[in-house]
């Protein structure tokens, strides 16, 4: 018999207390397992999204291009582009590399002008991972796909155009002339963030070359074959860049998301204050049923402190039970959390509605992530051990005489 | 002096113990002294609330006097701190409660074998001494019987087994019968007879019940915290 065996029995003497703290500790675990594996899927669609969405794993460009971006972005161009390119594709897990070229300017349909920005792409490279681009009217570029322009919906909308409309962009080349184009709009797109459609649109990278006067690109965009392969790759990149004292700089996706690190943090936070949450739930409702406890076998603590038992004896006693009941608790919640999760996923998970500023509903599921088991596992076995340190310590210093004389 | 120090496994000296109640001191005892031998068979007789059982505590390490000193086997307990009082308890003394006090979660045998656990002892040997302990007062066969499943004389004698156990120098039994019926308190109090004679353990007990009263060889009466009379028979 081991004090271990004694404080399992102790702990199901009251199986009516035991399983409603159990309950509370469970629940309290699992729910955090839940939250925890809905915020993780949450950030995987969103950091999905990110690189599907066209920013890609990794963007390279010229160095001084993020310092001057706005202002300056037609002089920070890289100029052997396609050299660049192929030793980027050499590198391992790399996908796919695209080259960019962004500008801004006017759009006319003749009858109403507004401010656009547009993309040149790559348009037979760039289809094969921008996979959130949704067509409500014509089709994507193709190709190397001539005078074709593809139109954000916002953007269309204002211009009152439609697929196989002409539009004319007219902008400044980087020495200050002006320019003009005429462009047959092939399709209208949504790419799920409204006020990005308001403004975008995309034409052929060799057309925004041709409107600009120039042979060079401002960003190469590095698809890889798995998004988990990001650090790897960008130390791989930066040994290249290192070894070859690459005049180029280059940002990795979380770097060029602010929205994503934004609600990250902001998800963060709220789990953070969830694990708050459930630590004092799980605090109260063991420190309950240790005082209930030690009330209850008073006179016992008397009685084995009469046959020789020290009160560091009876402390590590009731800390050893409310461990325990955190433990069991975090085994019983981290079980709920799975059933609970594998029910939710078998559902098709929890439907929501499309996030501020985006224009497209989403489903999240829940994730198994060993990170927040440990963590939910951790905070039910270190709440429970120090909500019993209280109510141990002063069944401890009980005095015997009046331990045994409890009734 | 190295054979009184030898002679007396108990001894209080001029032993006081008061309480306070609100702002009333309440004298529980006053000026005792009291020698106990080896193998004395030991009543503390009187009426409720003469300090039959604040002696008892004081004797067993268990509550501290108010002024004297108490001496276990020639040692002054008075400034000793808990955990060595843990260990003299641990080694000399045990405890036979009028409630019995068993621990309701283990089983007879858990309960012999409970202050056997503190001790540096083989698993194989807290069985062989529990399941004596538990032979030697008739209930080897009940030793996987929780307390709530024997009576009360069967959770009295596990009470004894579990005092027995650890082969202590004393005994202390805070009225043992008086939870018990006639017949089962007289077999009881002859079990307890039956070891003082063949183990010498010495048992001390605190009673106003004429039969323990009967079976002691020494006697001593309380009567408001002072020692109103002794009594010895021949054994």
């Amino acid at each position: 018999m081991t004090y271990l065996k004694i404080a399992f029995r102790n702990i199901f003497r009251n199986k009516r207390r035991s399983f409603i703290t159990l309950s509370a500790i469970g629940f309290g675990v699992a729910s955090l397992i839940l939250f925890g594996g809905f915020i993780a899927n949450l950030m995987l669609m969103l950091g999905e999204g990110t690189v599907w969405g066209g920013v890609g794993h990794i963007q390279v460009y010229r160095k001084g291009f993020s310092e001057n971006f706005g202002e300056n972005n037609l002089f920070f161009t890289l100029k052997n582009y396609k050299q660049l390119m192929e030793k980027l594709n050499s590198i391992e897990d790399v996908w796919i590399t695209t080259p960019r070229l962004q500008f801004t300017g006017l759009i006319s349909t003749g009858e109403s002008t507004v401010s656009f920005i547009a993309t040149g792409i790559d348009p037979e490279k760039e289809s094969k991972f921008t996979s959130a681009l949704n067509f409500i009217e014509g089709e994507n570029l193709m190709g190397t796909d001539g005078d074709n322009a593809i139109l954000g919906e916002g953007l269309a909308k204002e211009l009152g155009v439609k697929s196989g409309s002409v539009i004319t962009l007219l902008t400044t080349t980087r020495d200050g002339a002006i320019n003009a184009m005429d462009f047959l709009v092939k399709g209208i797109y949504r790419s799920g963030i409204e006020a990005l459609d308001r403004r975008s649109l995309k034409i052929p990278i060799r057309k925004a070359q041709e409107l600009l006067y120039m042979d060079e690109v401002q960003t190469l965009v590095v698809v890889l074959n798995k998004t988990g392969n990001t650090g790897v790759v960008k130390d791989r990149l930066k040994d290249l860049i290192n070894r070859e004292k690459s005049n180029i700089e280059f940002k990795t996706w979380v770097q060029l998301s602010t929205f994503y690190r934004q609600s990250v943090d902001f998800l963060k936070g709220i789990f953070r204050v969830l694990q708050l949450i459930i630590a004092i739930v799980i605090v109260l409702g063991i420190m309950n049923a240790t005082i209930m406890s030690v009330f209850e076998r008073t006179r016992e603590i008397g009685t084995i402190m009469a046959l020789g038992d020290k009160r560091k004896k009876v402390l590590m006693q009731f800390l050893l039970e409310g461990a325990i009941l955190g433990v069991i608790g975090g085994v019983c919640g981290i079980l709920l959390g799975f059933l609970f999760s594998m029910v939710i996923n078998l559902l098709g998970g929890i439907p929501l509605p499309s996030a501020p500023g985006a224009t497209i509903p989403i489903n999240v599921k829940i994730d198994m992530v060993l990170q927040v088991l440990i963590s939910s596992f951790a905070i039910a076995v270190i709440s429970s051990f120090l909500s019993s340190v209280f109510p141990s310590w002063k069944a401890s210093r009980l005095e015997i005489v009046d331990a045994l004389r409890h009734v | 002096m190295e054979e009184i120090r030898n002679t007396y496994v108990a001894e209080a000296v001029k032993v006081s113990k008061h309480y306070m109640l609100g702002k009333t001191k309440l004298d529980a005892l006053m000026d005792i002294n009291l020698k106990v031998k080896m193998g004395d068979f030991m009543v503390i007789a009187g009426p409720s609330g003469s300090g039959k059982t604040t002696l008892l505590n004081l004797i067993g390490c268990i509550d501290r006097p108010s002024s004297g000193s108490i001496k276990i086997e020639g040692v002054d307990t008075i400034d000793l701190p808990h955990n060595l009082l843990a260990d003299i308890r641990k080694k000399q003394i045990s405890f036979i409660f009028q409630a019995f006090n068993l621990i309701p979660v283990l089983n007879a045998f858990e309960n012999v074998e409970y202050p056997l656990l503190n001790r540096k002892l083989s698993k194989d040997k807290r069985k062989e001494l529990a399941m004596n302990a538990l032979e030697n007062v008739g209930l080897r066969s009940f030793h996987k019987h929780l307390p709530n499943q024997l009576s009360g004389g069967q959770r009295q004698r596990v009470a004894i087994a579990r005092a027995l156990v650890t082969s202590p120098k004393i005994i202390l039994a805070d009225e043992p019968t008086a939870s018990l019926d006639h017949n089962t308190g007289v077999k009881i109090l002859q079990l307890m007879k039956e070891i003082n004679c063949t183990q010498e353990t010495t048992f001390i007990f605190s009673s106003h019940d004429p039969k323990i009263i009967n079976l002691a060889d020494k006697i001593v009466y309380l009567e408001d915290g002072r020692i109103a009379d002794r009594k010895e028979s021949a054994k």
